[in-house]
């Protein structure tokens, strides 16, 4: 694809992508600014490798993935990033920096207890901002199927607020 | 917690994990150097154009609804804030006015405005003032007279179509000038008399 067109791509996605880095790192807002700079300069350089016809989110999600699980394997050997993801939002300096709402802590805690693709659609839709549209691609879904799965995770966080042990 | 207050948290902390303004700016400067982002010029500033354009739109209809409210209501008097933009308004659709033809018709709607807007903010006056009424109605009657009286001289000049043509124009702009003059004169009664019973 033309790399001219990359100033568009970076302006869309560029807090999407960000965002996606951040809750994976930890909430380290210095080390998810570095990730989404090299995310970028990688995206810059294999843009005109990039088919059009493929989504553009789906191969953007792709190189940002790949590049955090290289770097988490660099920083943490033997450690699979697909296992600390769930448990990502639970860390303890994530949590302070959303606990000064009691509720808002309790929502992360509950969202490591529901399963791990529904928490990742609702992570990925209500804390990243990623549309229905845009997910289609990551989650090989409909979109009216992932709205319904949203709604049904959503109930079940409701109902895990309400009585954890449910 | 329901669903709506579920997601208005998540779209609470989502708002938290923004990247800073200053980290996306910069990154983009950076690319920019490395020569990644060739940039059209009307790409580069589409989000500052944007903005501009939401907050001039967001500016325009705010005065047009000020002025449109300023010149029409009928309850924007002297003592109302928005009375010297009315005045304003006037003087320019005065001006805008070309031919003294043109301009004594102007002169003589703004009149006939003046005298509705007086002759109501008078009974608009008396139905809230009722320990007053005694004043209010002496008042009322007052100006209720001079209105009467200004509507008809106005309403004979806008019928004597004499009263339009070119060698008339002089004393038409004058008569509607005193006019005018008089209105003004009653409606500063009526604000002090209003400050007088309070």
């Amino acid at each position: 694809m033309d790399k001219r067109h990359f100033a568009t791509f970076y302006e869309t996605y560029v807090e999407r992508i960000y965002k996606f880095v951040f809750y994976r790192v930890g909430g380290n807002k210095a080390l998810a600014q570095d990730l989404t700079q090299d995310v970028f300069l990688k995206a810059f350089q294999a843009f005109d490798r990039y088919d059009p016809a493929v989504s553009q989110v789906s191969w953007l999600y792709t190189i940002a993935r790949n590049h955090l699980i290289n770097d988490h394997a660099k920083r943490r050997p033997g450690v699979d990033l697909e296992e600390v993801e769930g448990t990502m939002l639970a860390a303890e300096d994530v949590r302070g920096r959303f606990a000064q709402r009691h509720d808002e802590q309790k929502l992360l805690e509950t969202l490591t207890m529901i399963p791990v693709e529904d928490a990742k659609l609702v992570r990925m839709k209500y804390l990243e901002g990623w549309s229905f549209q845009d997910l289609e691609a990551i989650f090989e879904k409909k979109s009216g199927a992932l709205r319904v799965q949203a709604t049904r995770a959503l109930k079940k966080v409701k109902q895990l607020l309400r009585d954890p042990h449910s | 917690m329901n669903l709506w207050n579920i997601k208005r948290r998540f779209a609470s902390m989502s708002r938290h994990a923004r990247p800073d303004r200053e980290f996306v700016n910069a990154l983009r400067r950076e690319l920019q150097i490395k020569g990644y982002l060739s940039v059209p010029y009307f790409q580069r500033f589409h989000v500052w154009w944007k903005r501009a354009l939401a907050t001039s739109s967001l500016v325009i209809f705010g005065l047009i609804g000020t002025g449109t409210y300023a010149y029409a209501s009928p309850s924007v008097l002297p003592d109302h804030p928005l009375y010297p933009v009315r005045t304003t308004l006037e003087q320019a659709e005065l001006n805008v006015a070309r031919g003294a033809k043109a301009k004594a018709r102007v002169q003589s709607k703004l009149i006939a405005r003046h005298l509705h807007a007086l002759s109501k903010s008078v009974s608009v006056q008396e139905r809230f003032e009722d320990e007053e009424a005694d004043e209010q109605d002496v008042i009322h009657e007052d100006v209720q007279d001079v209105v009467t009286l200004e509507q008809q001289i106005l309403s004979e000049m806008t019928v004597d179509k004499a009263l339009f043509d070119e060698d008339e124009n002089i004393l038409l702009n004058k008569a509607l000038k005193e006019q005018a003059r008089r209105v003004q004169q009653r409606l500063q009664v009526v604000k002090r008399h209003r400050q007088n019973t309070r």
